[in-house]
């Protein structure tokens, strides 16, 4: 009795605590203290990047924490407009030769470093074959494939072929006739190659610097971004500032020379941290984790700050065509049966908090060559009949079906997978065994052994067709776990590949897509939606659906913050 | 004394080496590697990685590698954060965690031992039961949901502390008490046992009856004894606590060690694994030996020869 009446009393006063506080915090000094963004005036920008960036090299970076802040600190030939359209950023321009085989770049006048030596057409000759060199090992060298002799160097191998690889290099073909002219010579005509200038290891690198120094420390580090590298805290914090050397006349159309004074970019692995940190007003701009996103949009204030768009990736279902008896390998019909028995639309609202697009096609919305068709819709009627057809031409009956569907754990795909395993249960009386393996391991079956159906993403490089449909299932992708192989697919899409306009381009990457879409080798459940937090006064936002962490990551430099 | 130290520091050798060698075998045993990647490297990259990074090589030769590498004060390099060297991300994490840790620690002990002696020399009245209550919590609450809580408490709500970050001593409070909250619980449970025990011991009793002033008895006489087993727990705990919490400096993004003792592994981050496990059993292994040393000091009747 004693302990439950003590116990309230303490609860009370807690609450009165609390209440009292709550009314003088918000004007106390030390709130301010705390929550730097809270103070008026200063340009800075404060966003969370999610952990430590692996890498700042350009060369070896892969992941989005480091994309998102070499975007500002590095600069390439080409770059996109809000809209996603190629622009010119380092070059002033370019010429493509009539064959589609060799690309120039020319240029811009007076661009620098951030150390203040100019940039010139060699430093894109060493960066280039940087990332091509197989001792380097970049992550991305493969972006280079198209590149004449890359894909040579690419096999090599830095130990057997050691004395070959400099061979190679001086034969590789990029070049720089003088210090504004770069010239790229492809293998093959590759007219989406420009997308590939856009990114972001293809920035120029000084070999006088790259040599002596790392990436590691901001001391040291030299960019061409309209921002440079001015602290880096490691797993604290970064700060990026406008680079006095950059040339506004560039970056005309974005607002000429940088508006923020600074970008700070915490370090806060916890989603949960994040979004509190975010409503501290310690951040301005906030990722909130899904399981937050009623809460939000209940939330009368917070409601008022969401932004919401496309992002260019998808979320979709493998099947495993490498095994030979397989009912999947077997039958076209039972995968169409397994896709249509998944209600999409009821499983976006379930197991996404609502939060994405349905997806029926492979290339998302807001990329040009995305087809608004549902290819093969949700029918359960069909489903159950394509099923016993399926079954039919496999000769296979039900009890010899051992399916398993895998997944990562750890990422909040047991709901999804869950609601997909009943799908089928209900559709045609089969079990199909969900597995969740850790990430590693997964990744590691999936190359080796894949389950029957499995779970994967992809997300866009580049704003071209190119990169969803022949990186993602031609025969020879390395990300085709499926293990699809159609040759009229890939002829399709090596002829889009010689057309050197978009509008050409387009026709043949649909019917290259459309053909996919009858093999039906994935499910495709969902394109990505960006679903993110603004504080009021961050003013010239730019969200892109390209943004790979941080909403309106690529143009951080002019963004303005406003009295508040 | 000094040839049982000395005999025991020589056991932290074999020791060691027992942990690294089944740590580096269930760890290269996982599948998986850390080129593992959503978006798949092509492999002549991976196997140019596997080349760069001597992964290339049989594992027993791997593990002579690290052990030369250990022998001349080098962790060998970062999988995850290329260009790094797990040197330089132990050097700049830890003297965070252990900050943090001894924090905790002085924290815990300056007020778990109250706590505990409180509700001792109160038992059954209302100051124990509030003891107990808090002890409870403590123990029952996981340090994420505690963690969570402060900071919606104290930063979200109450705008008073940061919710982020190691820069200022603001941002050591909210941590702190995170990290302690479990040790707190521990050592008043530990204290107020032992203390109950010792009252009812007859030297206790004796004191009592001699007319001895209550404060003296409790300090001398009780507090001394009562503390003997709490000690042997006071090293487990400080060990567990500098070597960081994986789980408070996740929730408060504080630039530690402590965070890596998880991601490394999913990561597959060798070199980092191997690093922290070797700080973790370093730190347990000195704790007990200091925890020893520390027993015969205080208790007169354990001598070791």
């Amino acid at each position: 009795m004693w302990l439950k009446k003590s116990f309230a009393i303490l609860v009370v006063l807690g609450l009165i605590l609390a209440a009292c506080g709550g009314t003088q915090g918000s004007n106390s000094p030390s709130a301010n203290a705390s929550g730097s963004g809270a103070a008026s005036g200063p340009q800075i920008l404060h966003v969370d990047m999610g952990g430590e960036p692996p890498s700042l090299d350009p060369t070896q970076a892969t992941d989005s924490a480091s994309i998102t802040v070499l975007r500002s600190i590095t600069a390439t030939l080409v770059y996109f407009d809000k809209q996603l359209n190629v622009v010119p950023w380092l070059a002033k321009s370019w010429d493509v030769a009539p064959d589609g085989q060799k690309i120039t770049f020319h240029l811009q006048d007076n661009i620098k470093y951030s150390n203040g030596d100019p940039i010139v057409a060699g430093d894109f000759v060493f960066s280039w074959k940087r990332l091509v060199d197989p001792r380097n090992a970049a992550g991305y060298g493969y972006i280079m494939a198209d590149v004449k002799g890359g894909s040579d160097l690419l096999a090599a191998d830095p130990k057997k072929d050691a004395a070959k690889i400099d061979g190679l290099l001086t034969k590789f073909g990029v070049s720089a006739p003088d210090d504004k002219t770069f010239v790229v010579e492809l293998a093959k005509p590759a007219a989406y190659f420009v997308y590939i200038a856009s990114l972001y290891g293809t920035v120029p690198l000084q070999k006088k610097w790259v040599s002596q120094k790392g990436f590691t420390e901001a001391k040291n580090y030299v960019g061409s971004g309209p921002m440079k590298l001015t602290q880096w805290q490691h797993n604290a914090k970064i700060v990026i500032e406008p680079n006095p050397n950059w040339n506004p006349a560039i970056s005309a159309a974005e607002g000429g020379a940088p508006k923020i004074q600074q970008v700070q970019y915490s370090m806060i692995t916890d989603p949960a941290a994040s979004l509190a940190a975010y409503e501290a007003n310690e951040l301005d701009i906030g990722a909130p984790p899904s399981q937050e996103v009623s809460r939000i949009q209940n939330d009368p204030k917070l409601s008022k700050q969401v932004i919401q768009g496309a992002t260019l990736n998808i979320t979709y279902f493998g099947f495993d065509l490498k095994n030979p008896t397989g009912l999947f390998t077997k039958s076209v019909t039972a995968r169409k049966a397994f896709s249509e028995a998944i209600n999409k639309k009821q499983m976006m609202a379930v197991a996404f908090s609502g939060i994405g697009v349905v997806a029926d096609s492979l290339v998302p919305p807001g990329m040009p060559g995305h087809q608004d068709t549902a290819f093969i819709p949700y029918d359960l009627a069909k489903a159950k009949t394509d099923f016993e057809a399926g079954l039919k031409e496999a000769n296979l009956t039900k009890a010899d079906l051992k399916l398993q569907i895998g997944y990562n754990t750890g990422a909040n795909w047991e709901n999804k997978v869950a609601f997909m395993a009943e799908q089928w249960r209900t559709a045609f009386g089969v079990e199909v065994k969900p597995v969740g393996l850790e990430w590693g391991a997964y990744l590691d079956r999936l190359s080796k052994d894949p389950f029957d159906i499995f779970r994967l993403g992809w997300g866009a490089d580049y704003p071209h067709p190119n990169n969803f449909l022949t990186d993602l299932i031609s025969c020879k992708s390395t990300n085709n776990n499926m293990g699809y192989c159609n040759k009229q697919v890939d002829d399709l899409l090596a002829q889009a590949a010689t057309k050197p306009k978009l509008e050409d381009q387009l026709p043949l990457y649909n019917q290259a897509q459309e053909m996919v879409m009858k093999d039906a080798p994935i499910i495709p459940i969902r394109f990505g939606q960006r679903f993110a937090l603004v504080k009021p006064w961050v003013q010239n936002l730019v969200p892109t659906s390209q943004d790979s962490q941080i909403t309106g990551e690529n143009f951080f430099a002019w963004v303005s913050i406003a009295p508040h | 004394m000094l040839g049982y130290i000395i005999r025991r520091v020589l056991w932290i050798i074999p020791v060691l080496f027992v942990v690294s060698v089944i740590t580096f075998g269930l760890m290269h045993s996982a599948p998986g590697g850390p080129w593992s990647r959503e978006k798949k490297l092509p492999e002549a990259t991976v196997a140019a990685l596997n080349a760069k990074y001597g992964l290339d090589d049989p594992i027993p030769i791997q593990y002579l590698k690290w052990v030369g590498g250990l022998l001349h004060g080098d962790l060998g390099p970062s999988y995850k954060y290329l260009d790094r060297s797990v040197n330089d991300i132990v050097a700049d994490g830890i003297g965070t965690t252990v900050q943090l840790g001894i924090q905790a620690f002085l924290l815990s002990v300056i007020i778990g031992i109250p706590l505990g002696v409180i509700a001792a020399l109160r038992h059954n009245g209302i100051p124990d039961y509030l003891a107990t209550l808090v002890s409870v919590l403590g123990i029952c609450t996981p340090s994420f949901v505690a963690a969570i809580l402060l900071l919606v408490i104290f930063s979200v709500w109450l705008k008073w502390l940061p919710t982020f970050g190691w820069d200022s001593p603001a941002n050591w409070i909210l941590p702190t008490v995170a990290l302690a909250l479990f040790p707190i619980a521990q050592i008043a449970r530990y204290t107020r046992a032992s203390m109950l025990e010792v009252t009812r011991k007859d030297y206790v009793r004796t004191a009592h009856s001699k007319g001895l002033r209550e404060g003296s008895i409790v300090v001398v006489h009780m507090i001394r004894n009562a503390l003997i087993p709490v000690v042997t727990i006071l090293g487990p705990i400080l060990a567990f606590l500098i070597t960081g919490s994986f789980i408070i400096e996740f929730v408060f993004s504080i630039p530690g060690i402590g965070r890596y003792y998880v991601t490394s592994i999913g990561q597959r981050d060798y070199g980092v694994i191997m690093a922290m496990t070797m700080i973790f059993a370093v730190a347990i292994a000195v704790m007990n030996l200091i925890v020893d040393v520390l027993y015969a000091y205080i208790d007169p009747r354990i001598r070791y020869s």
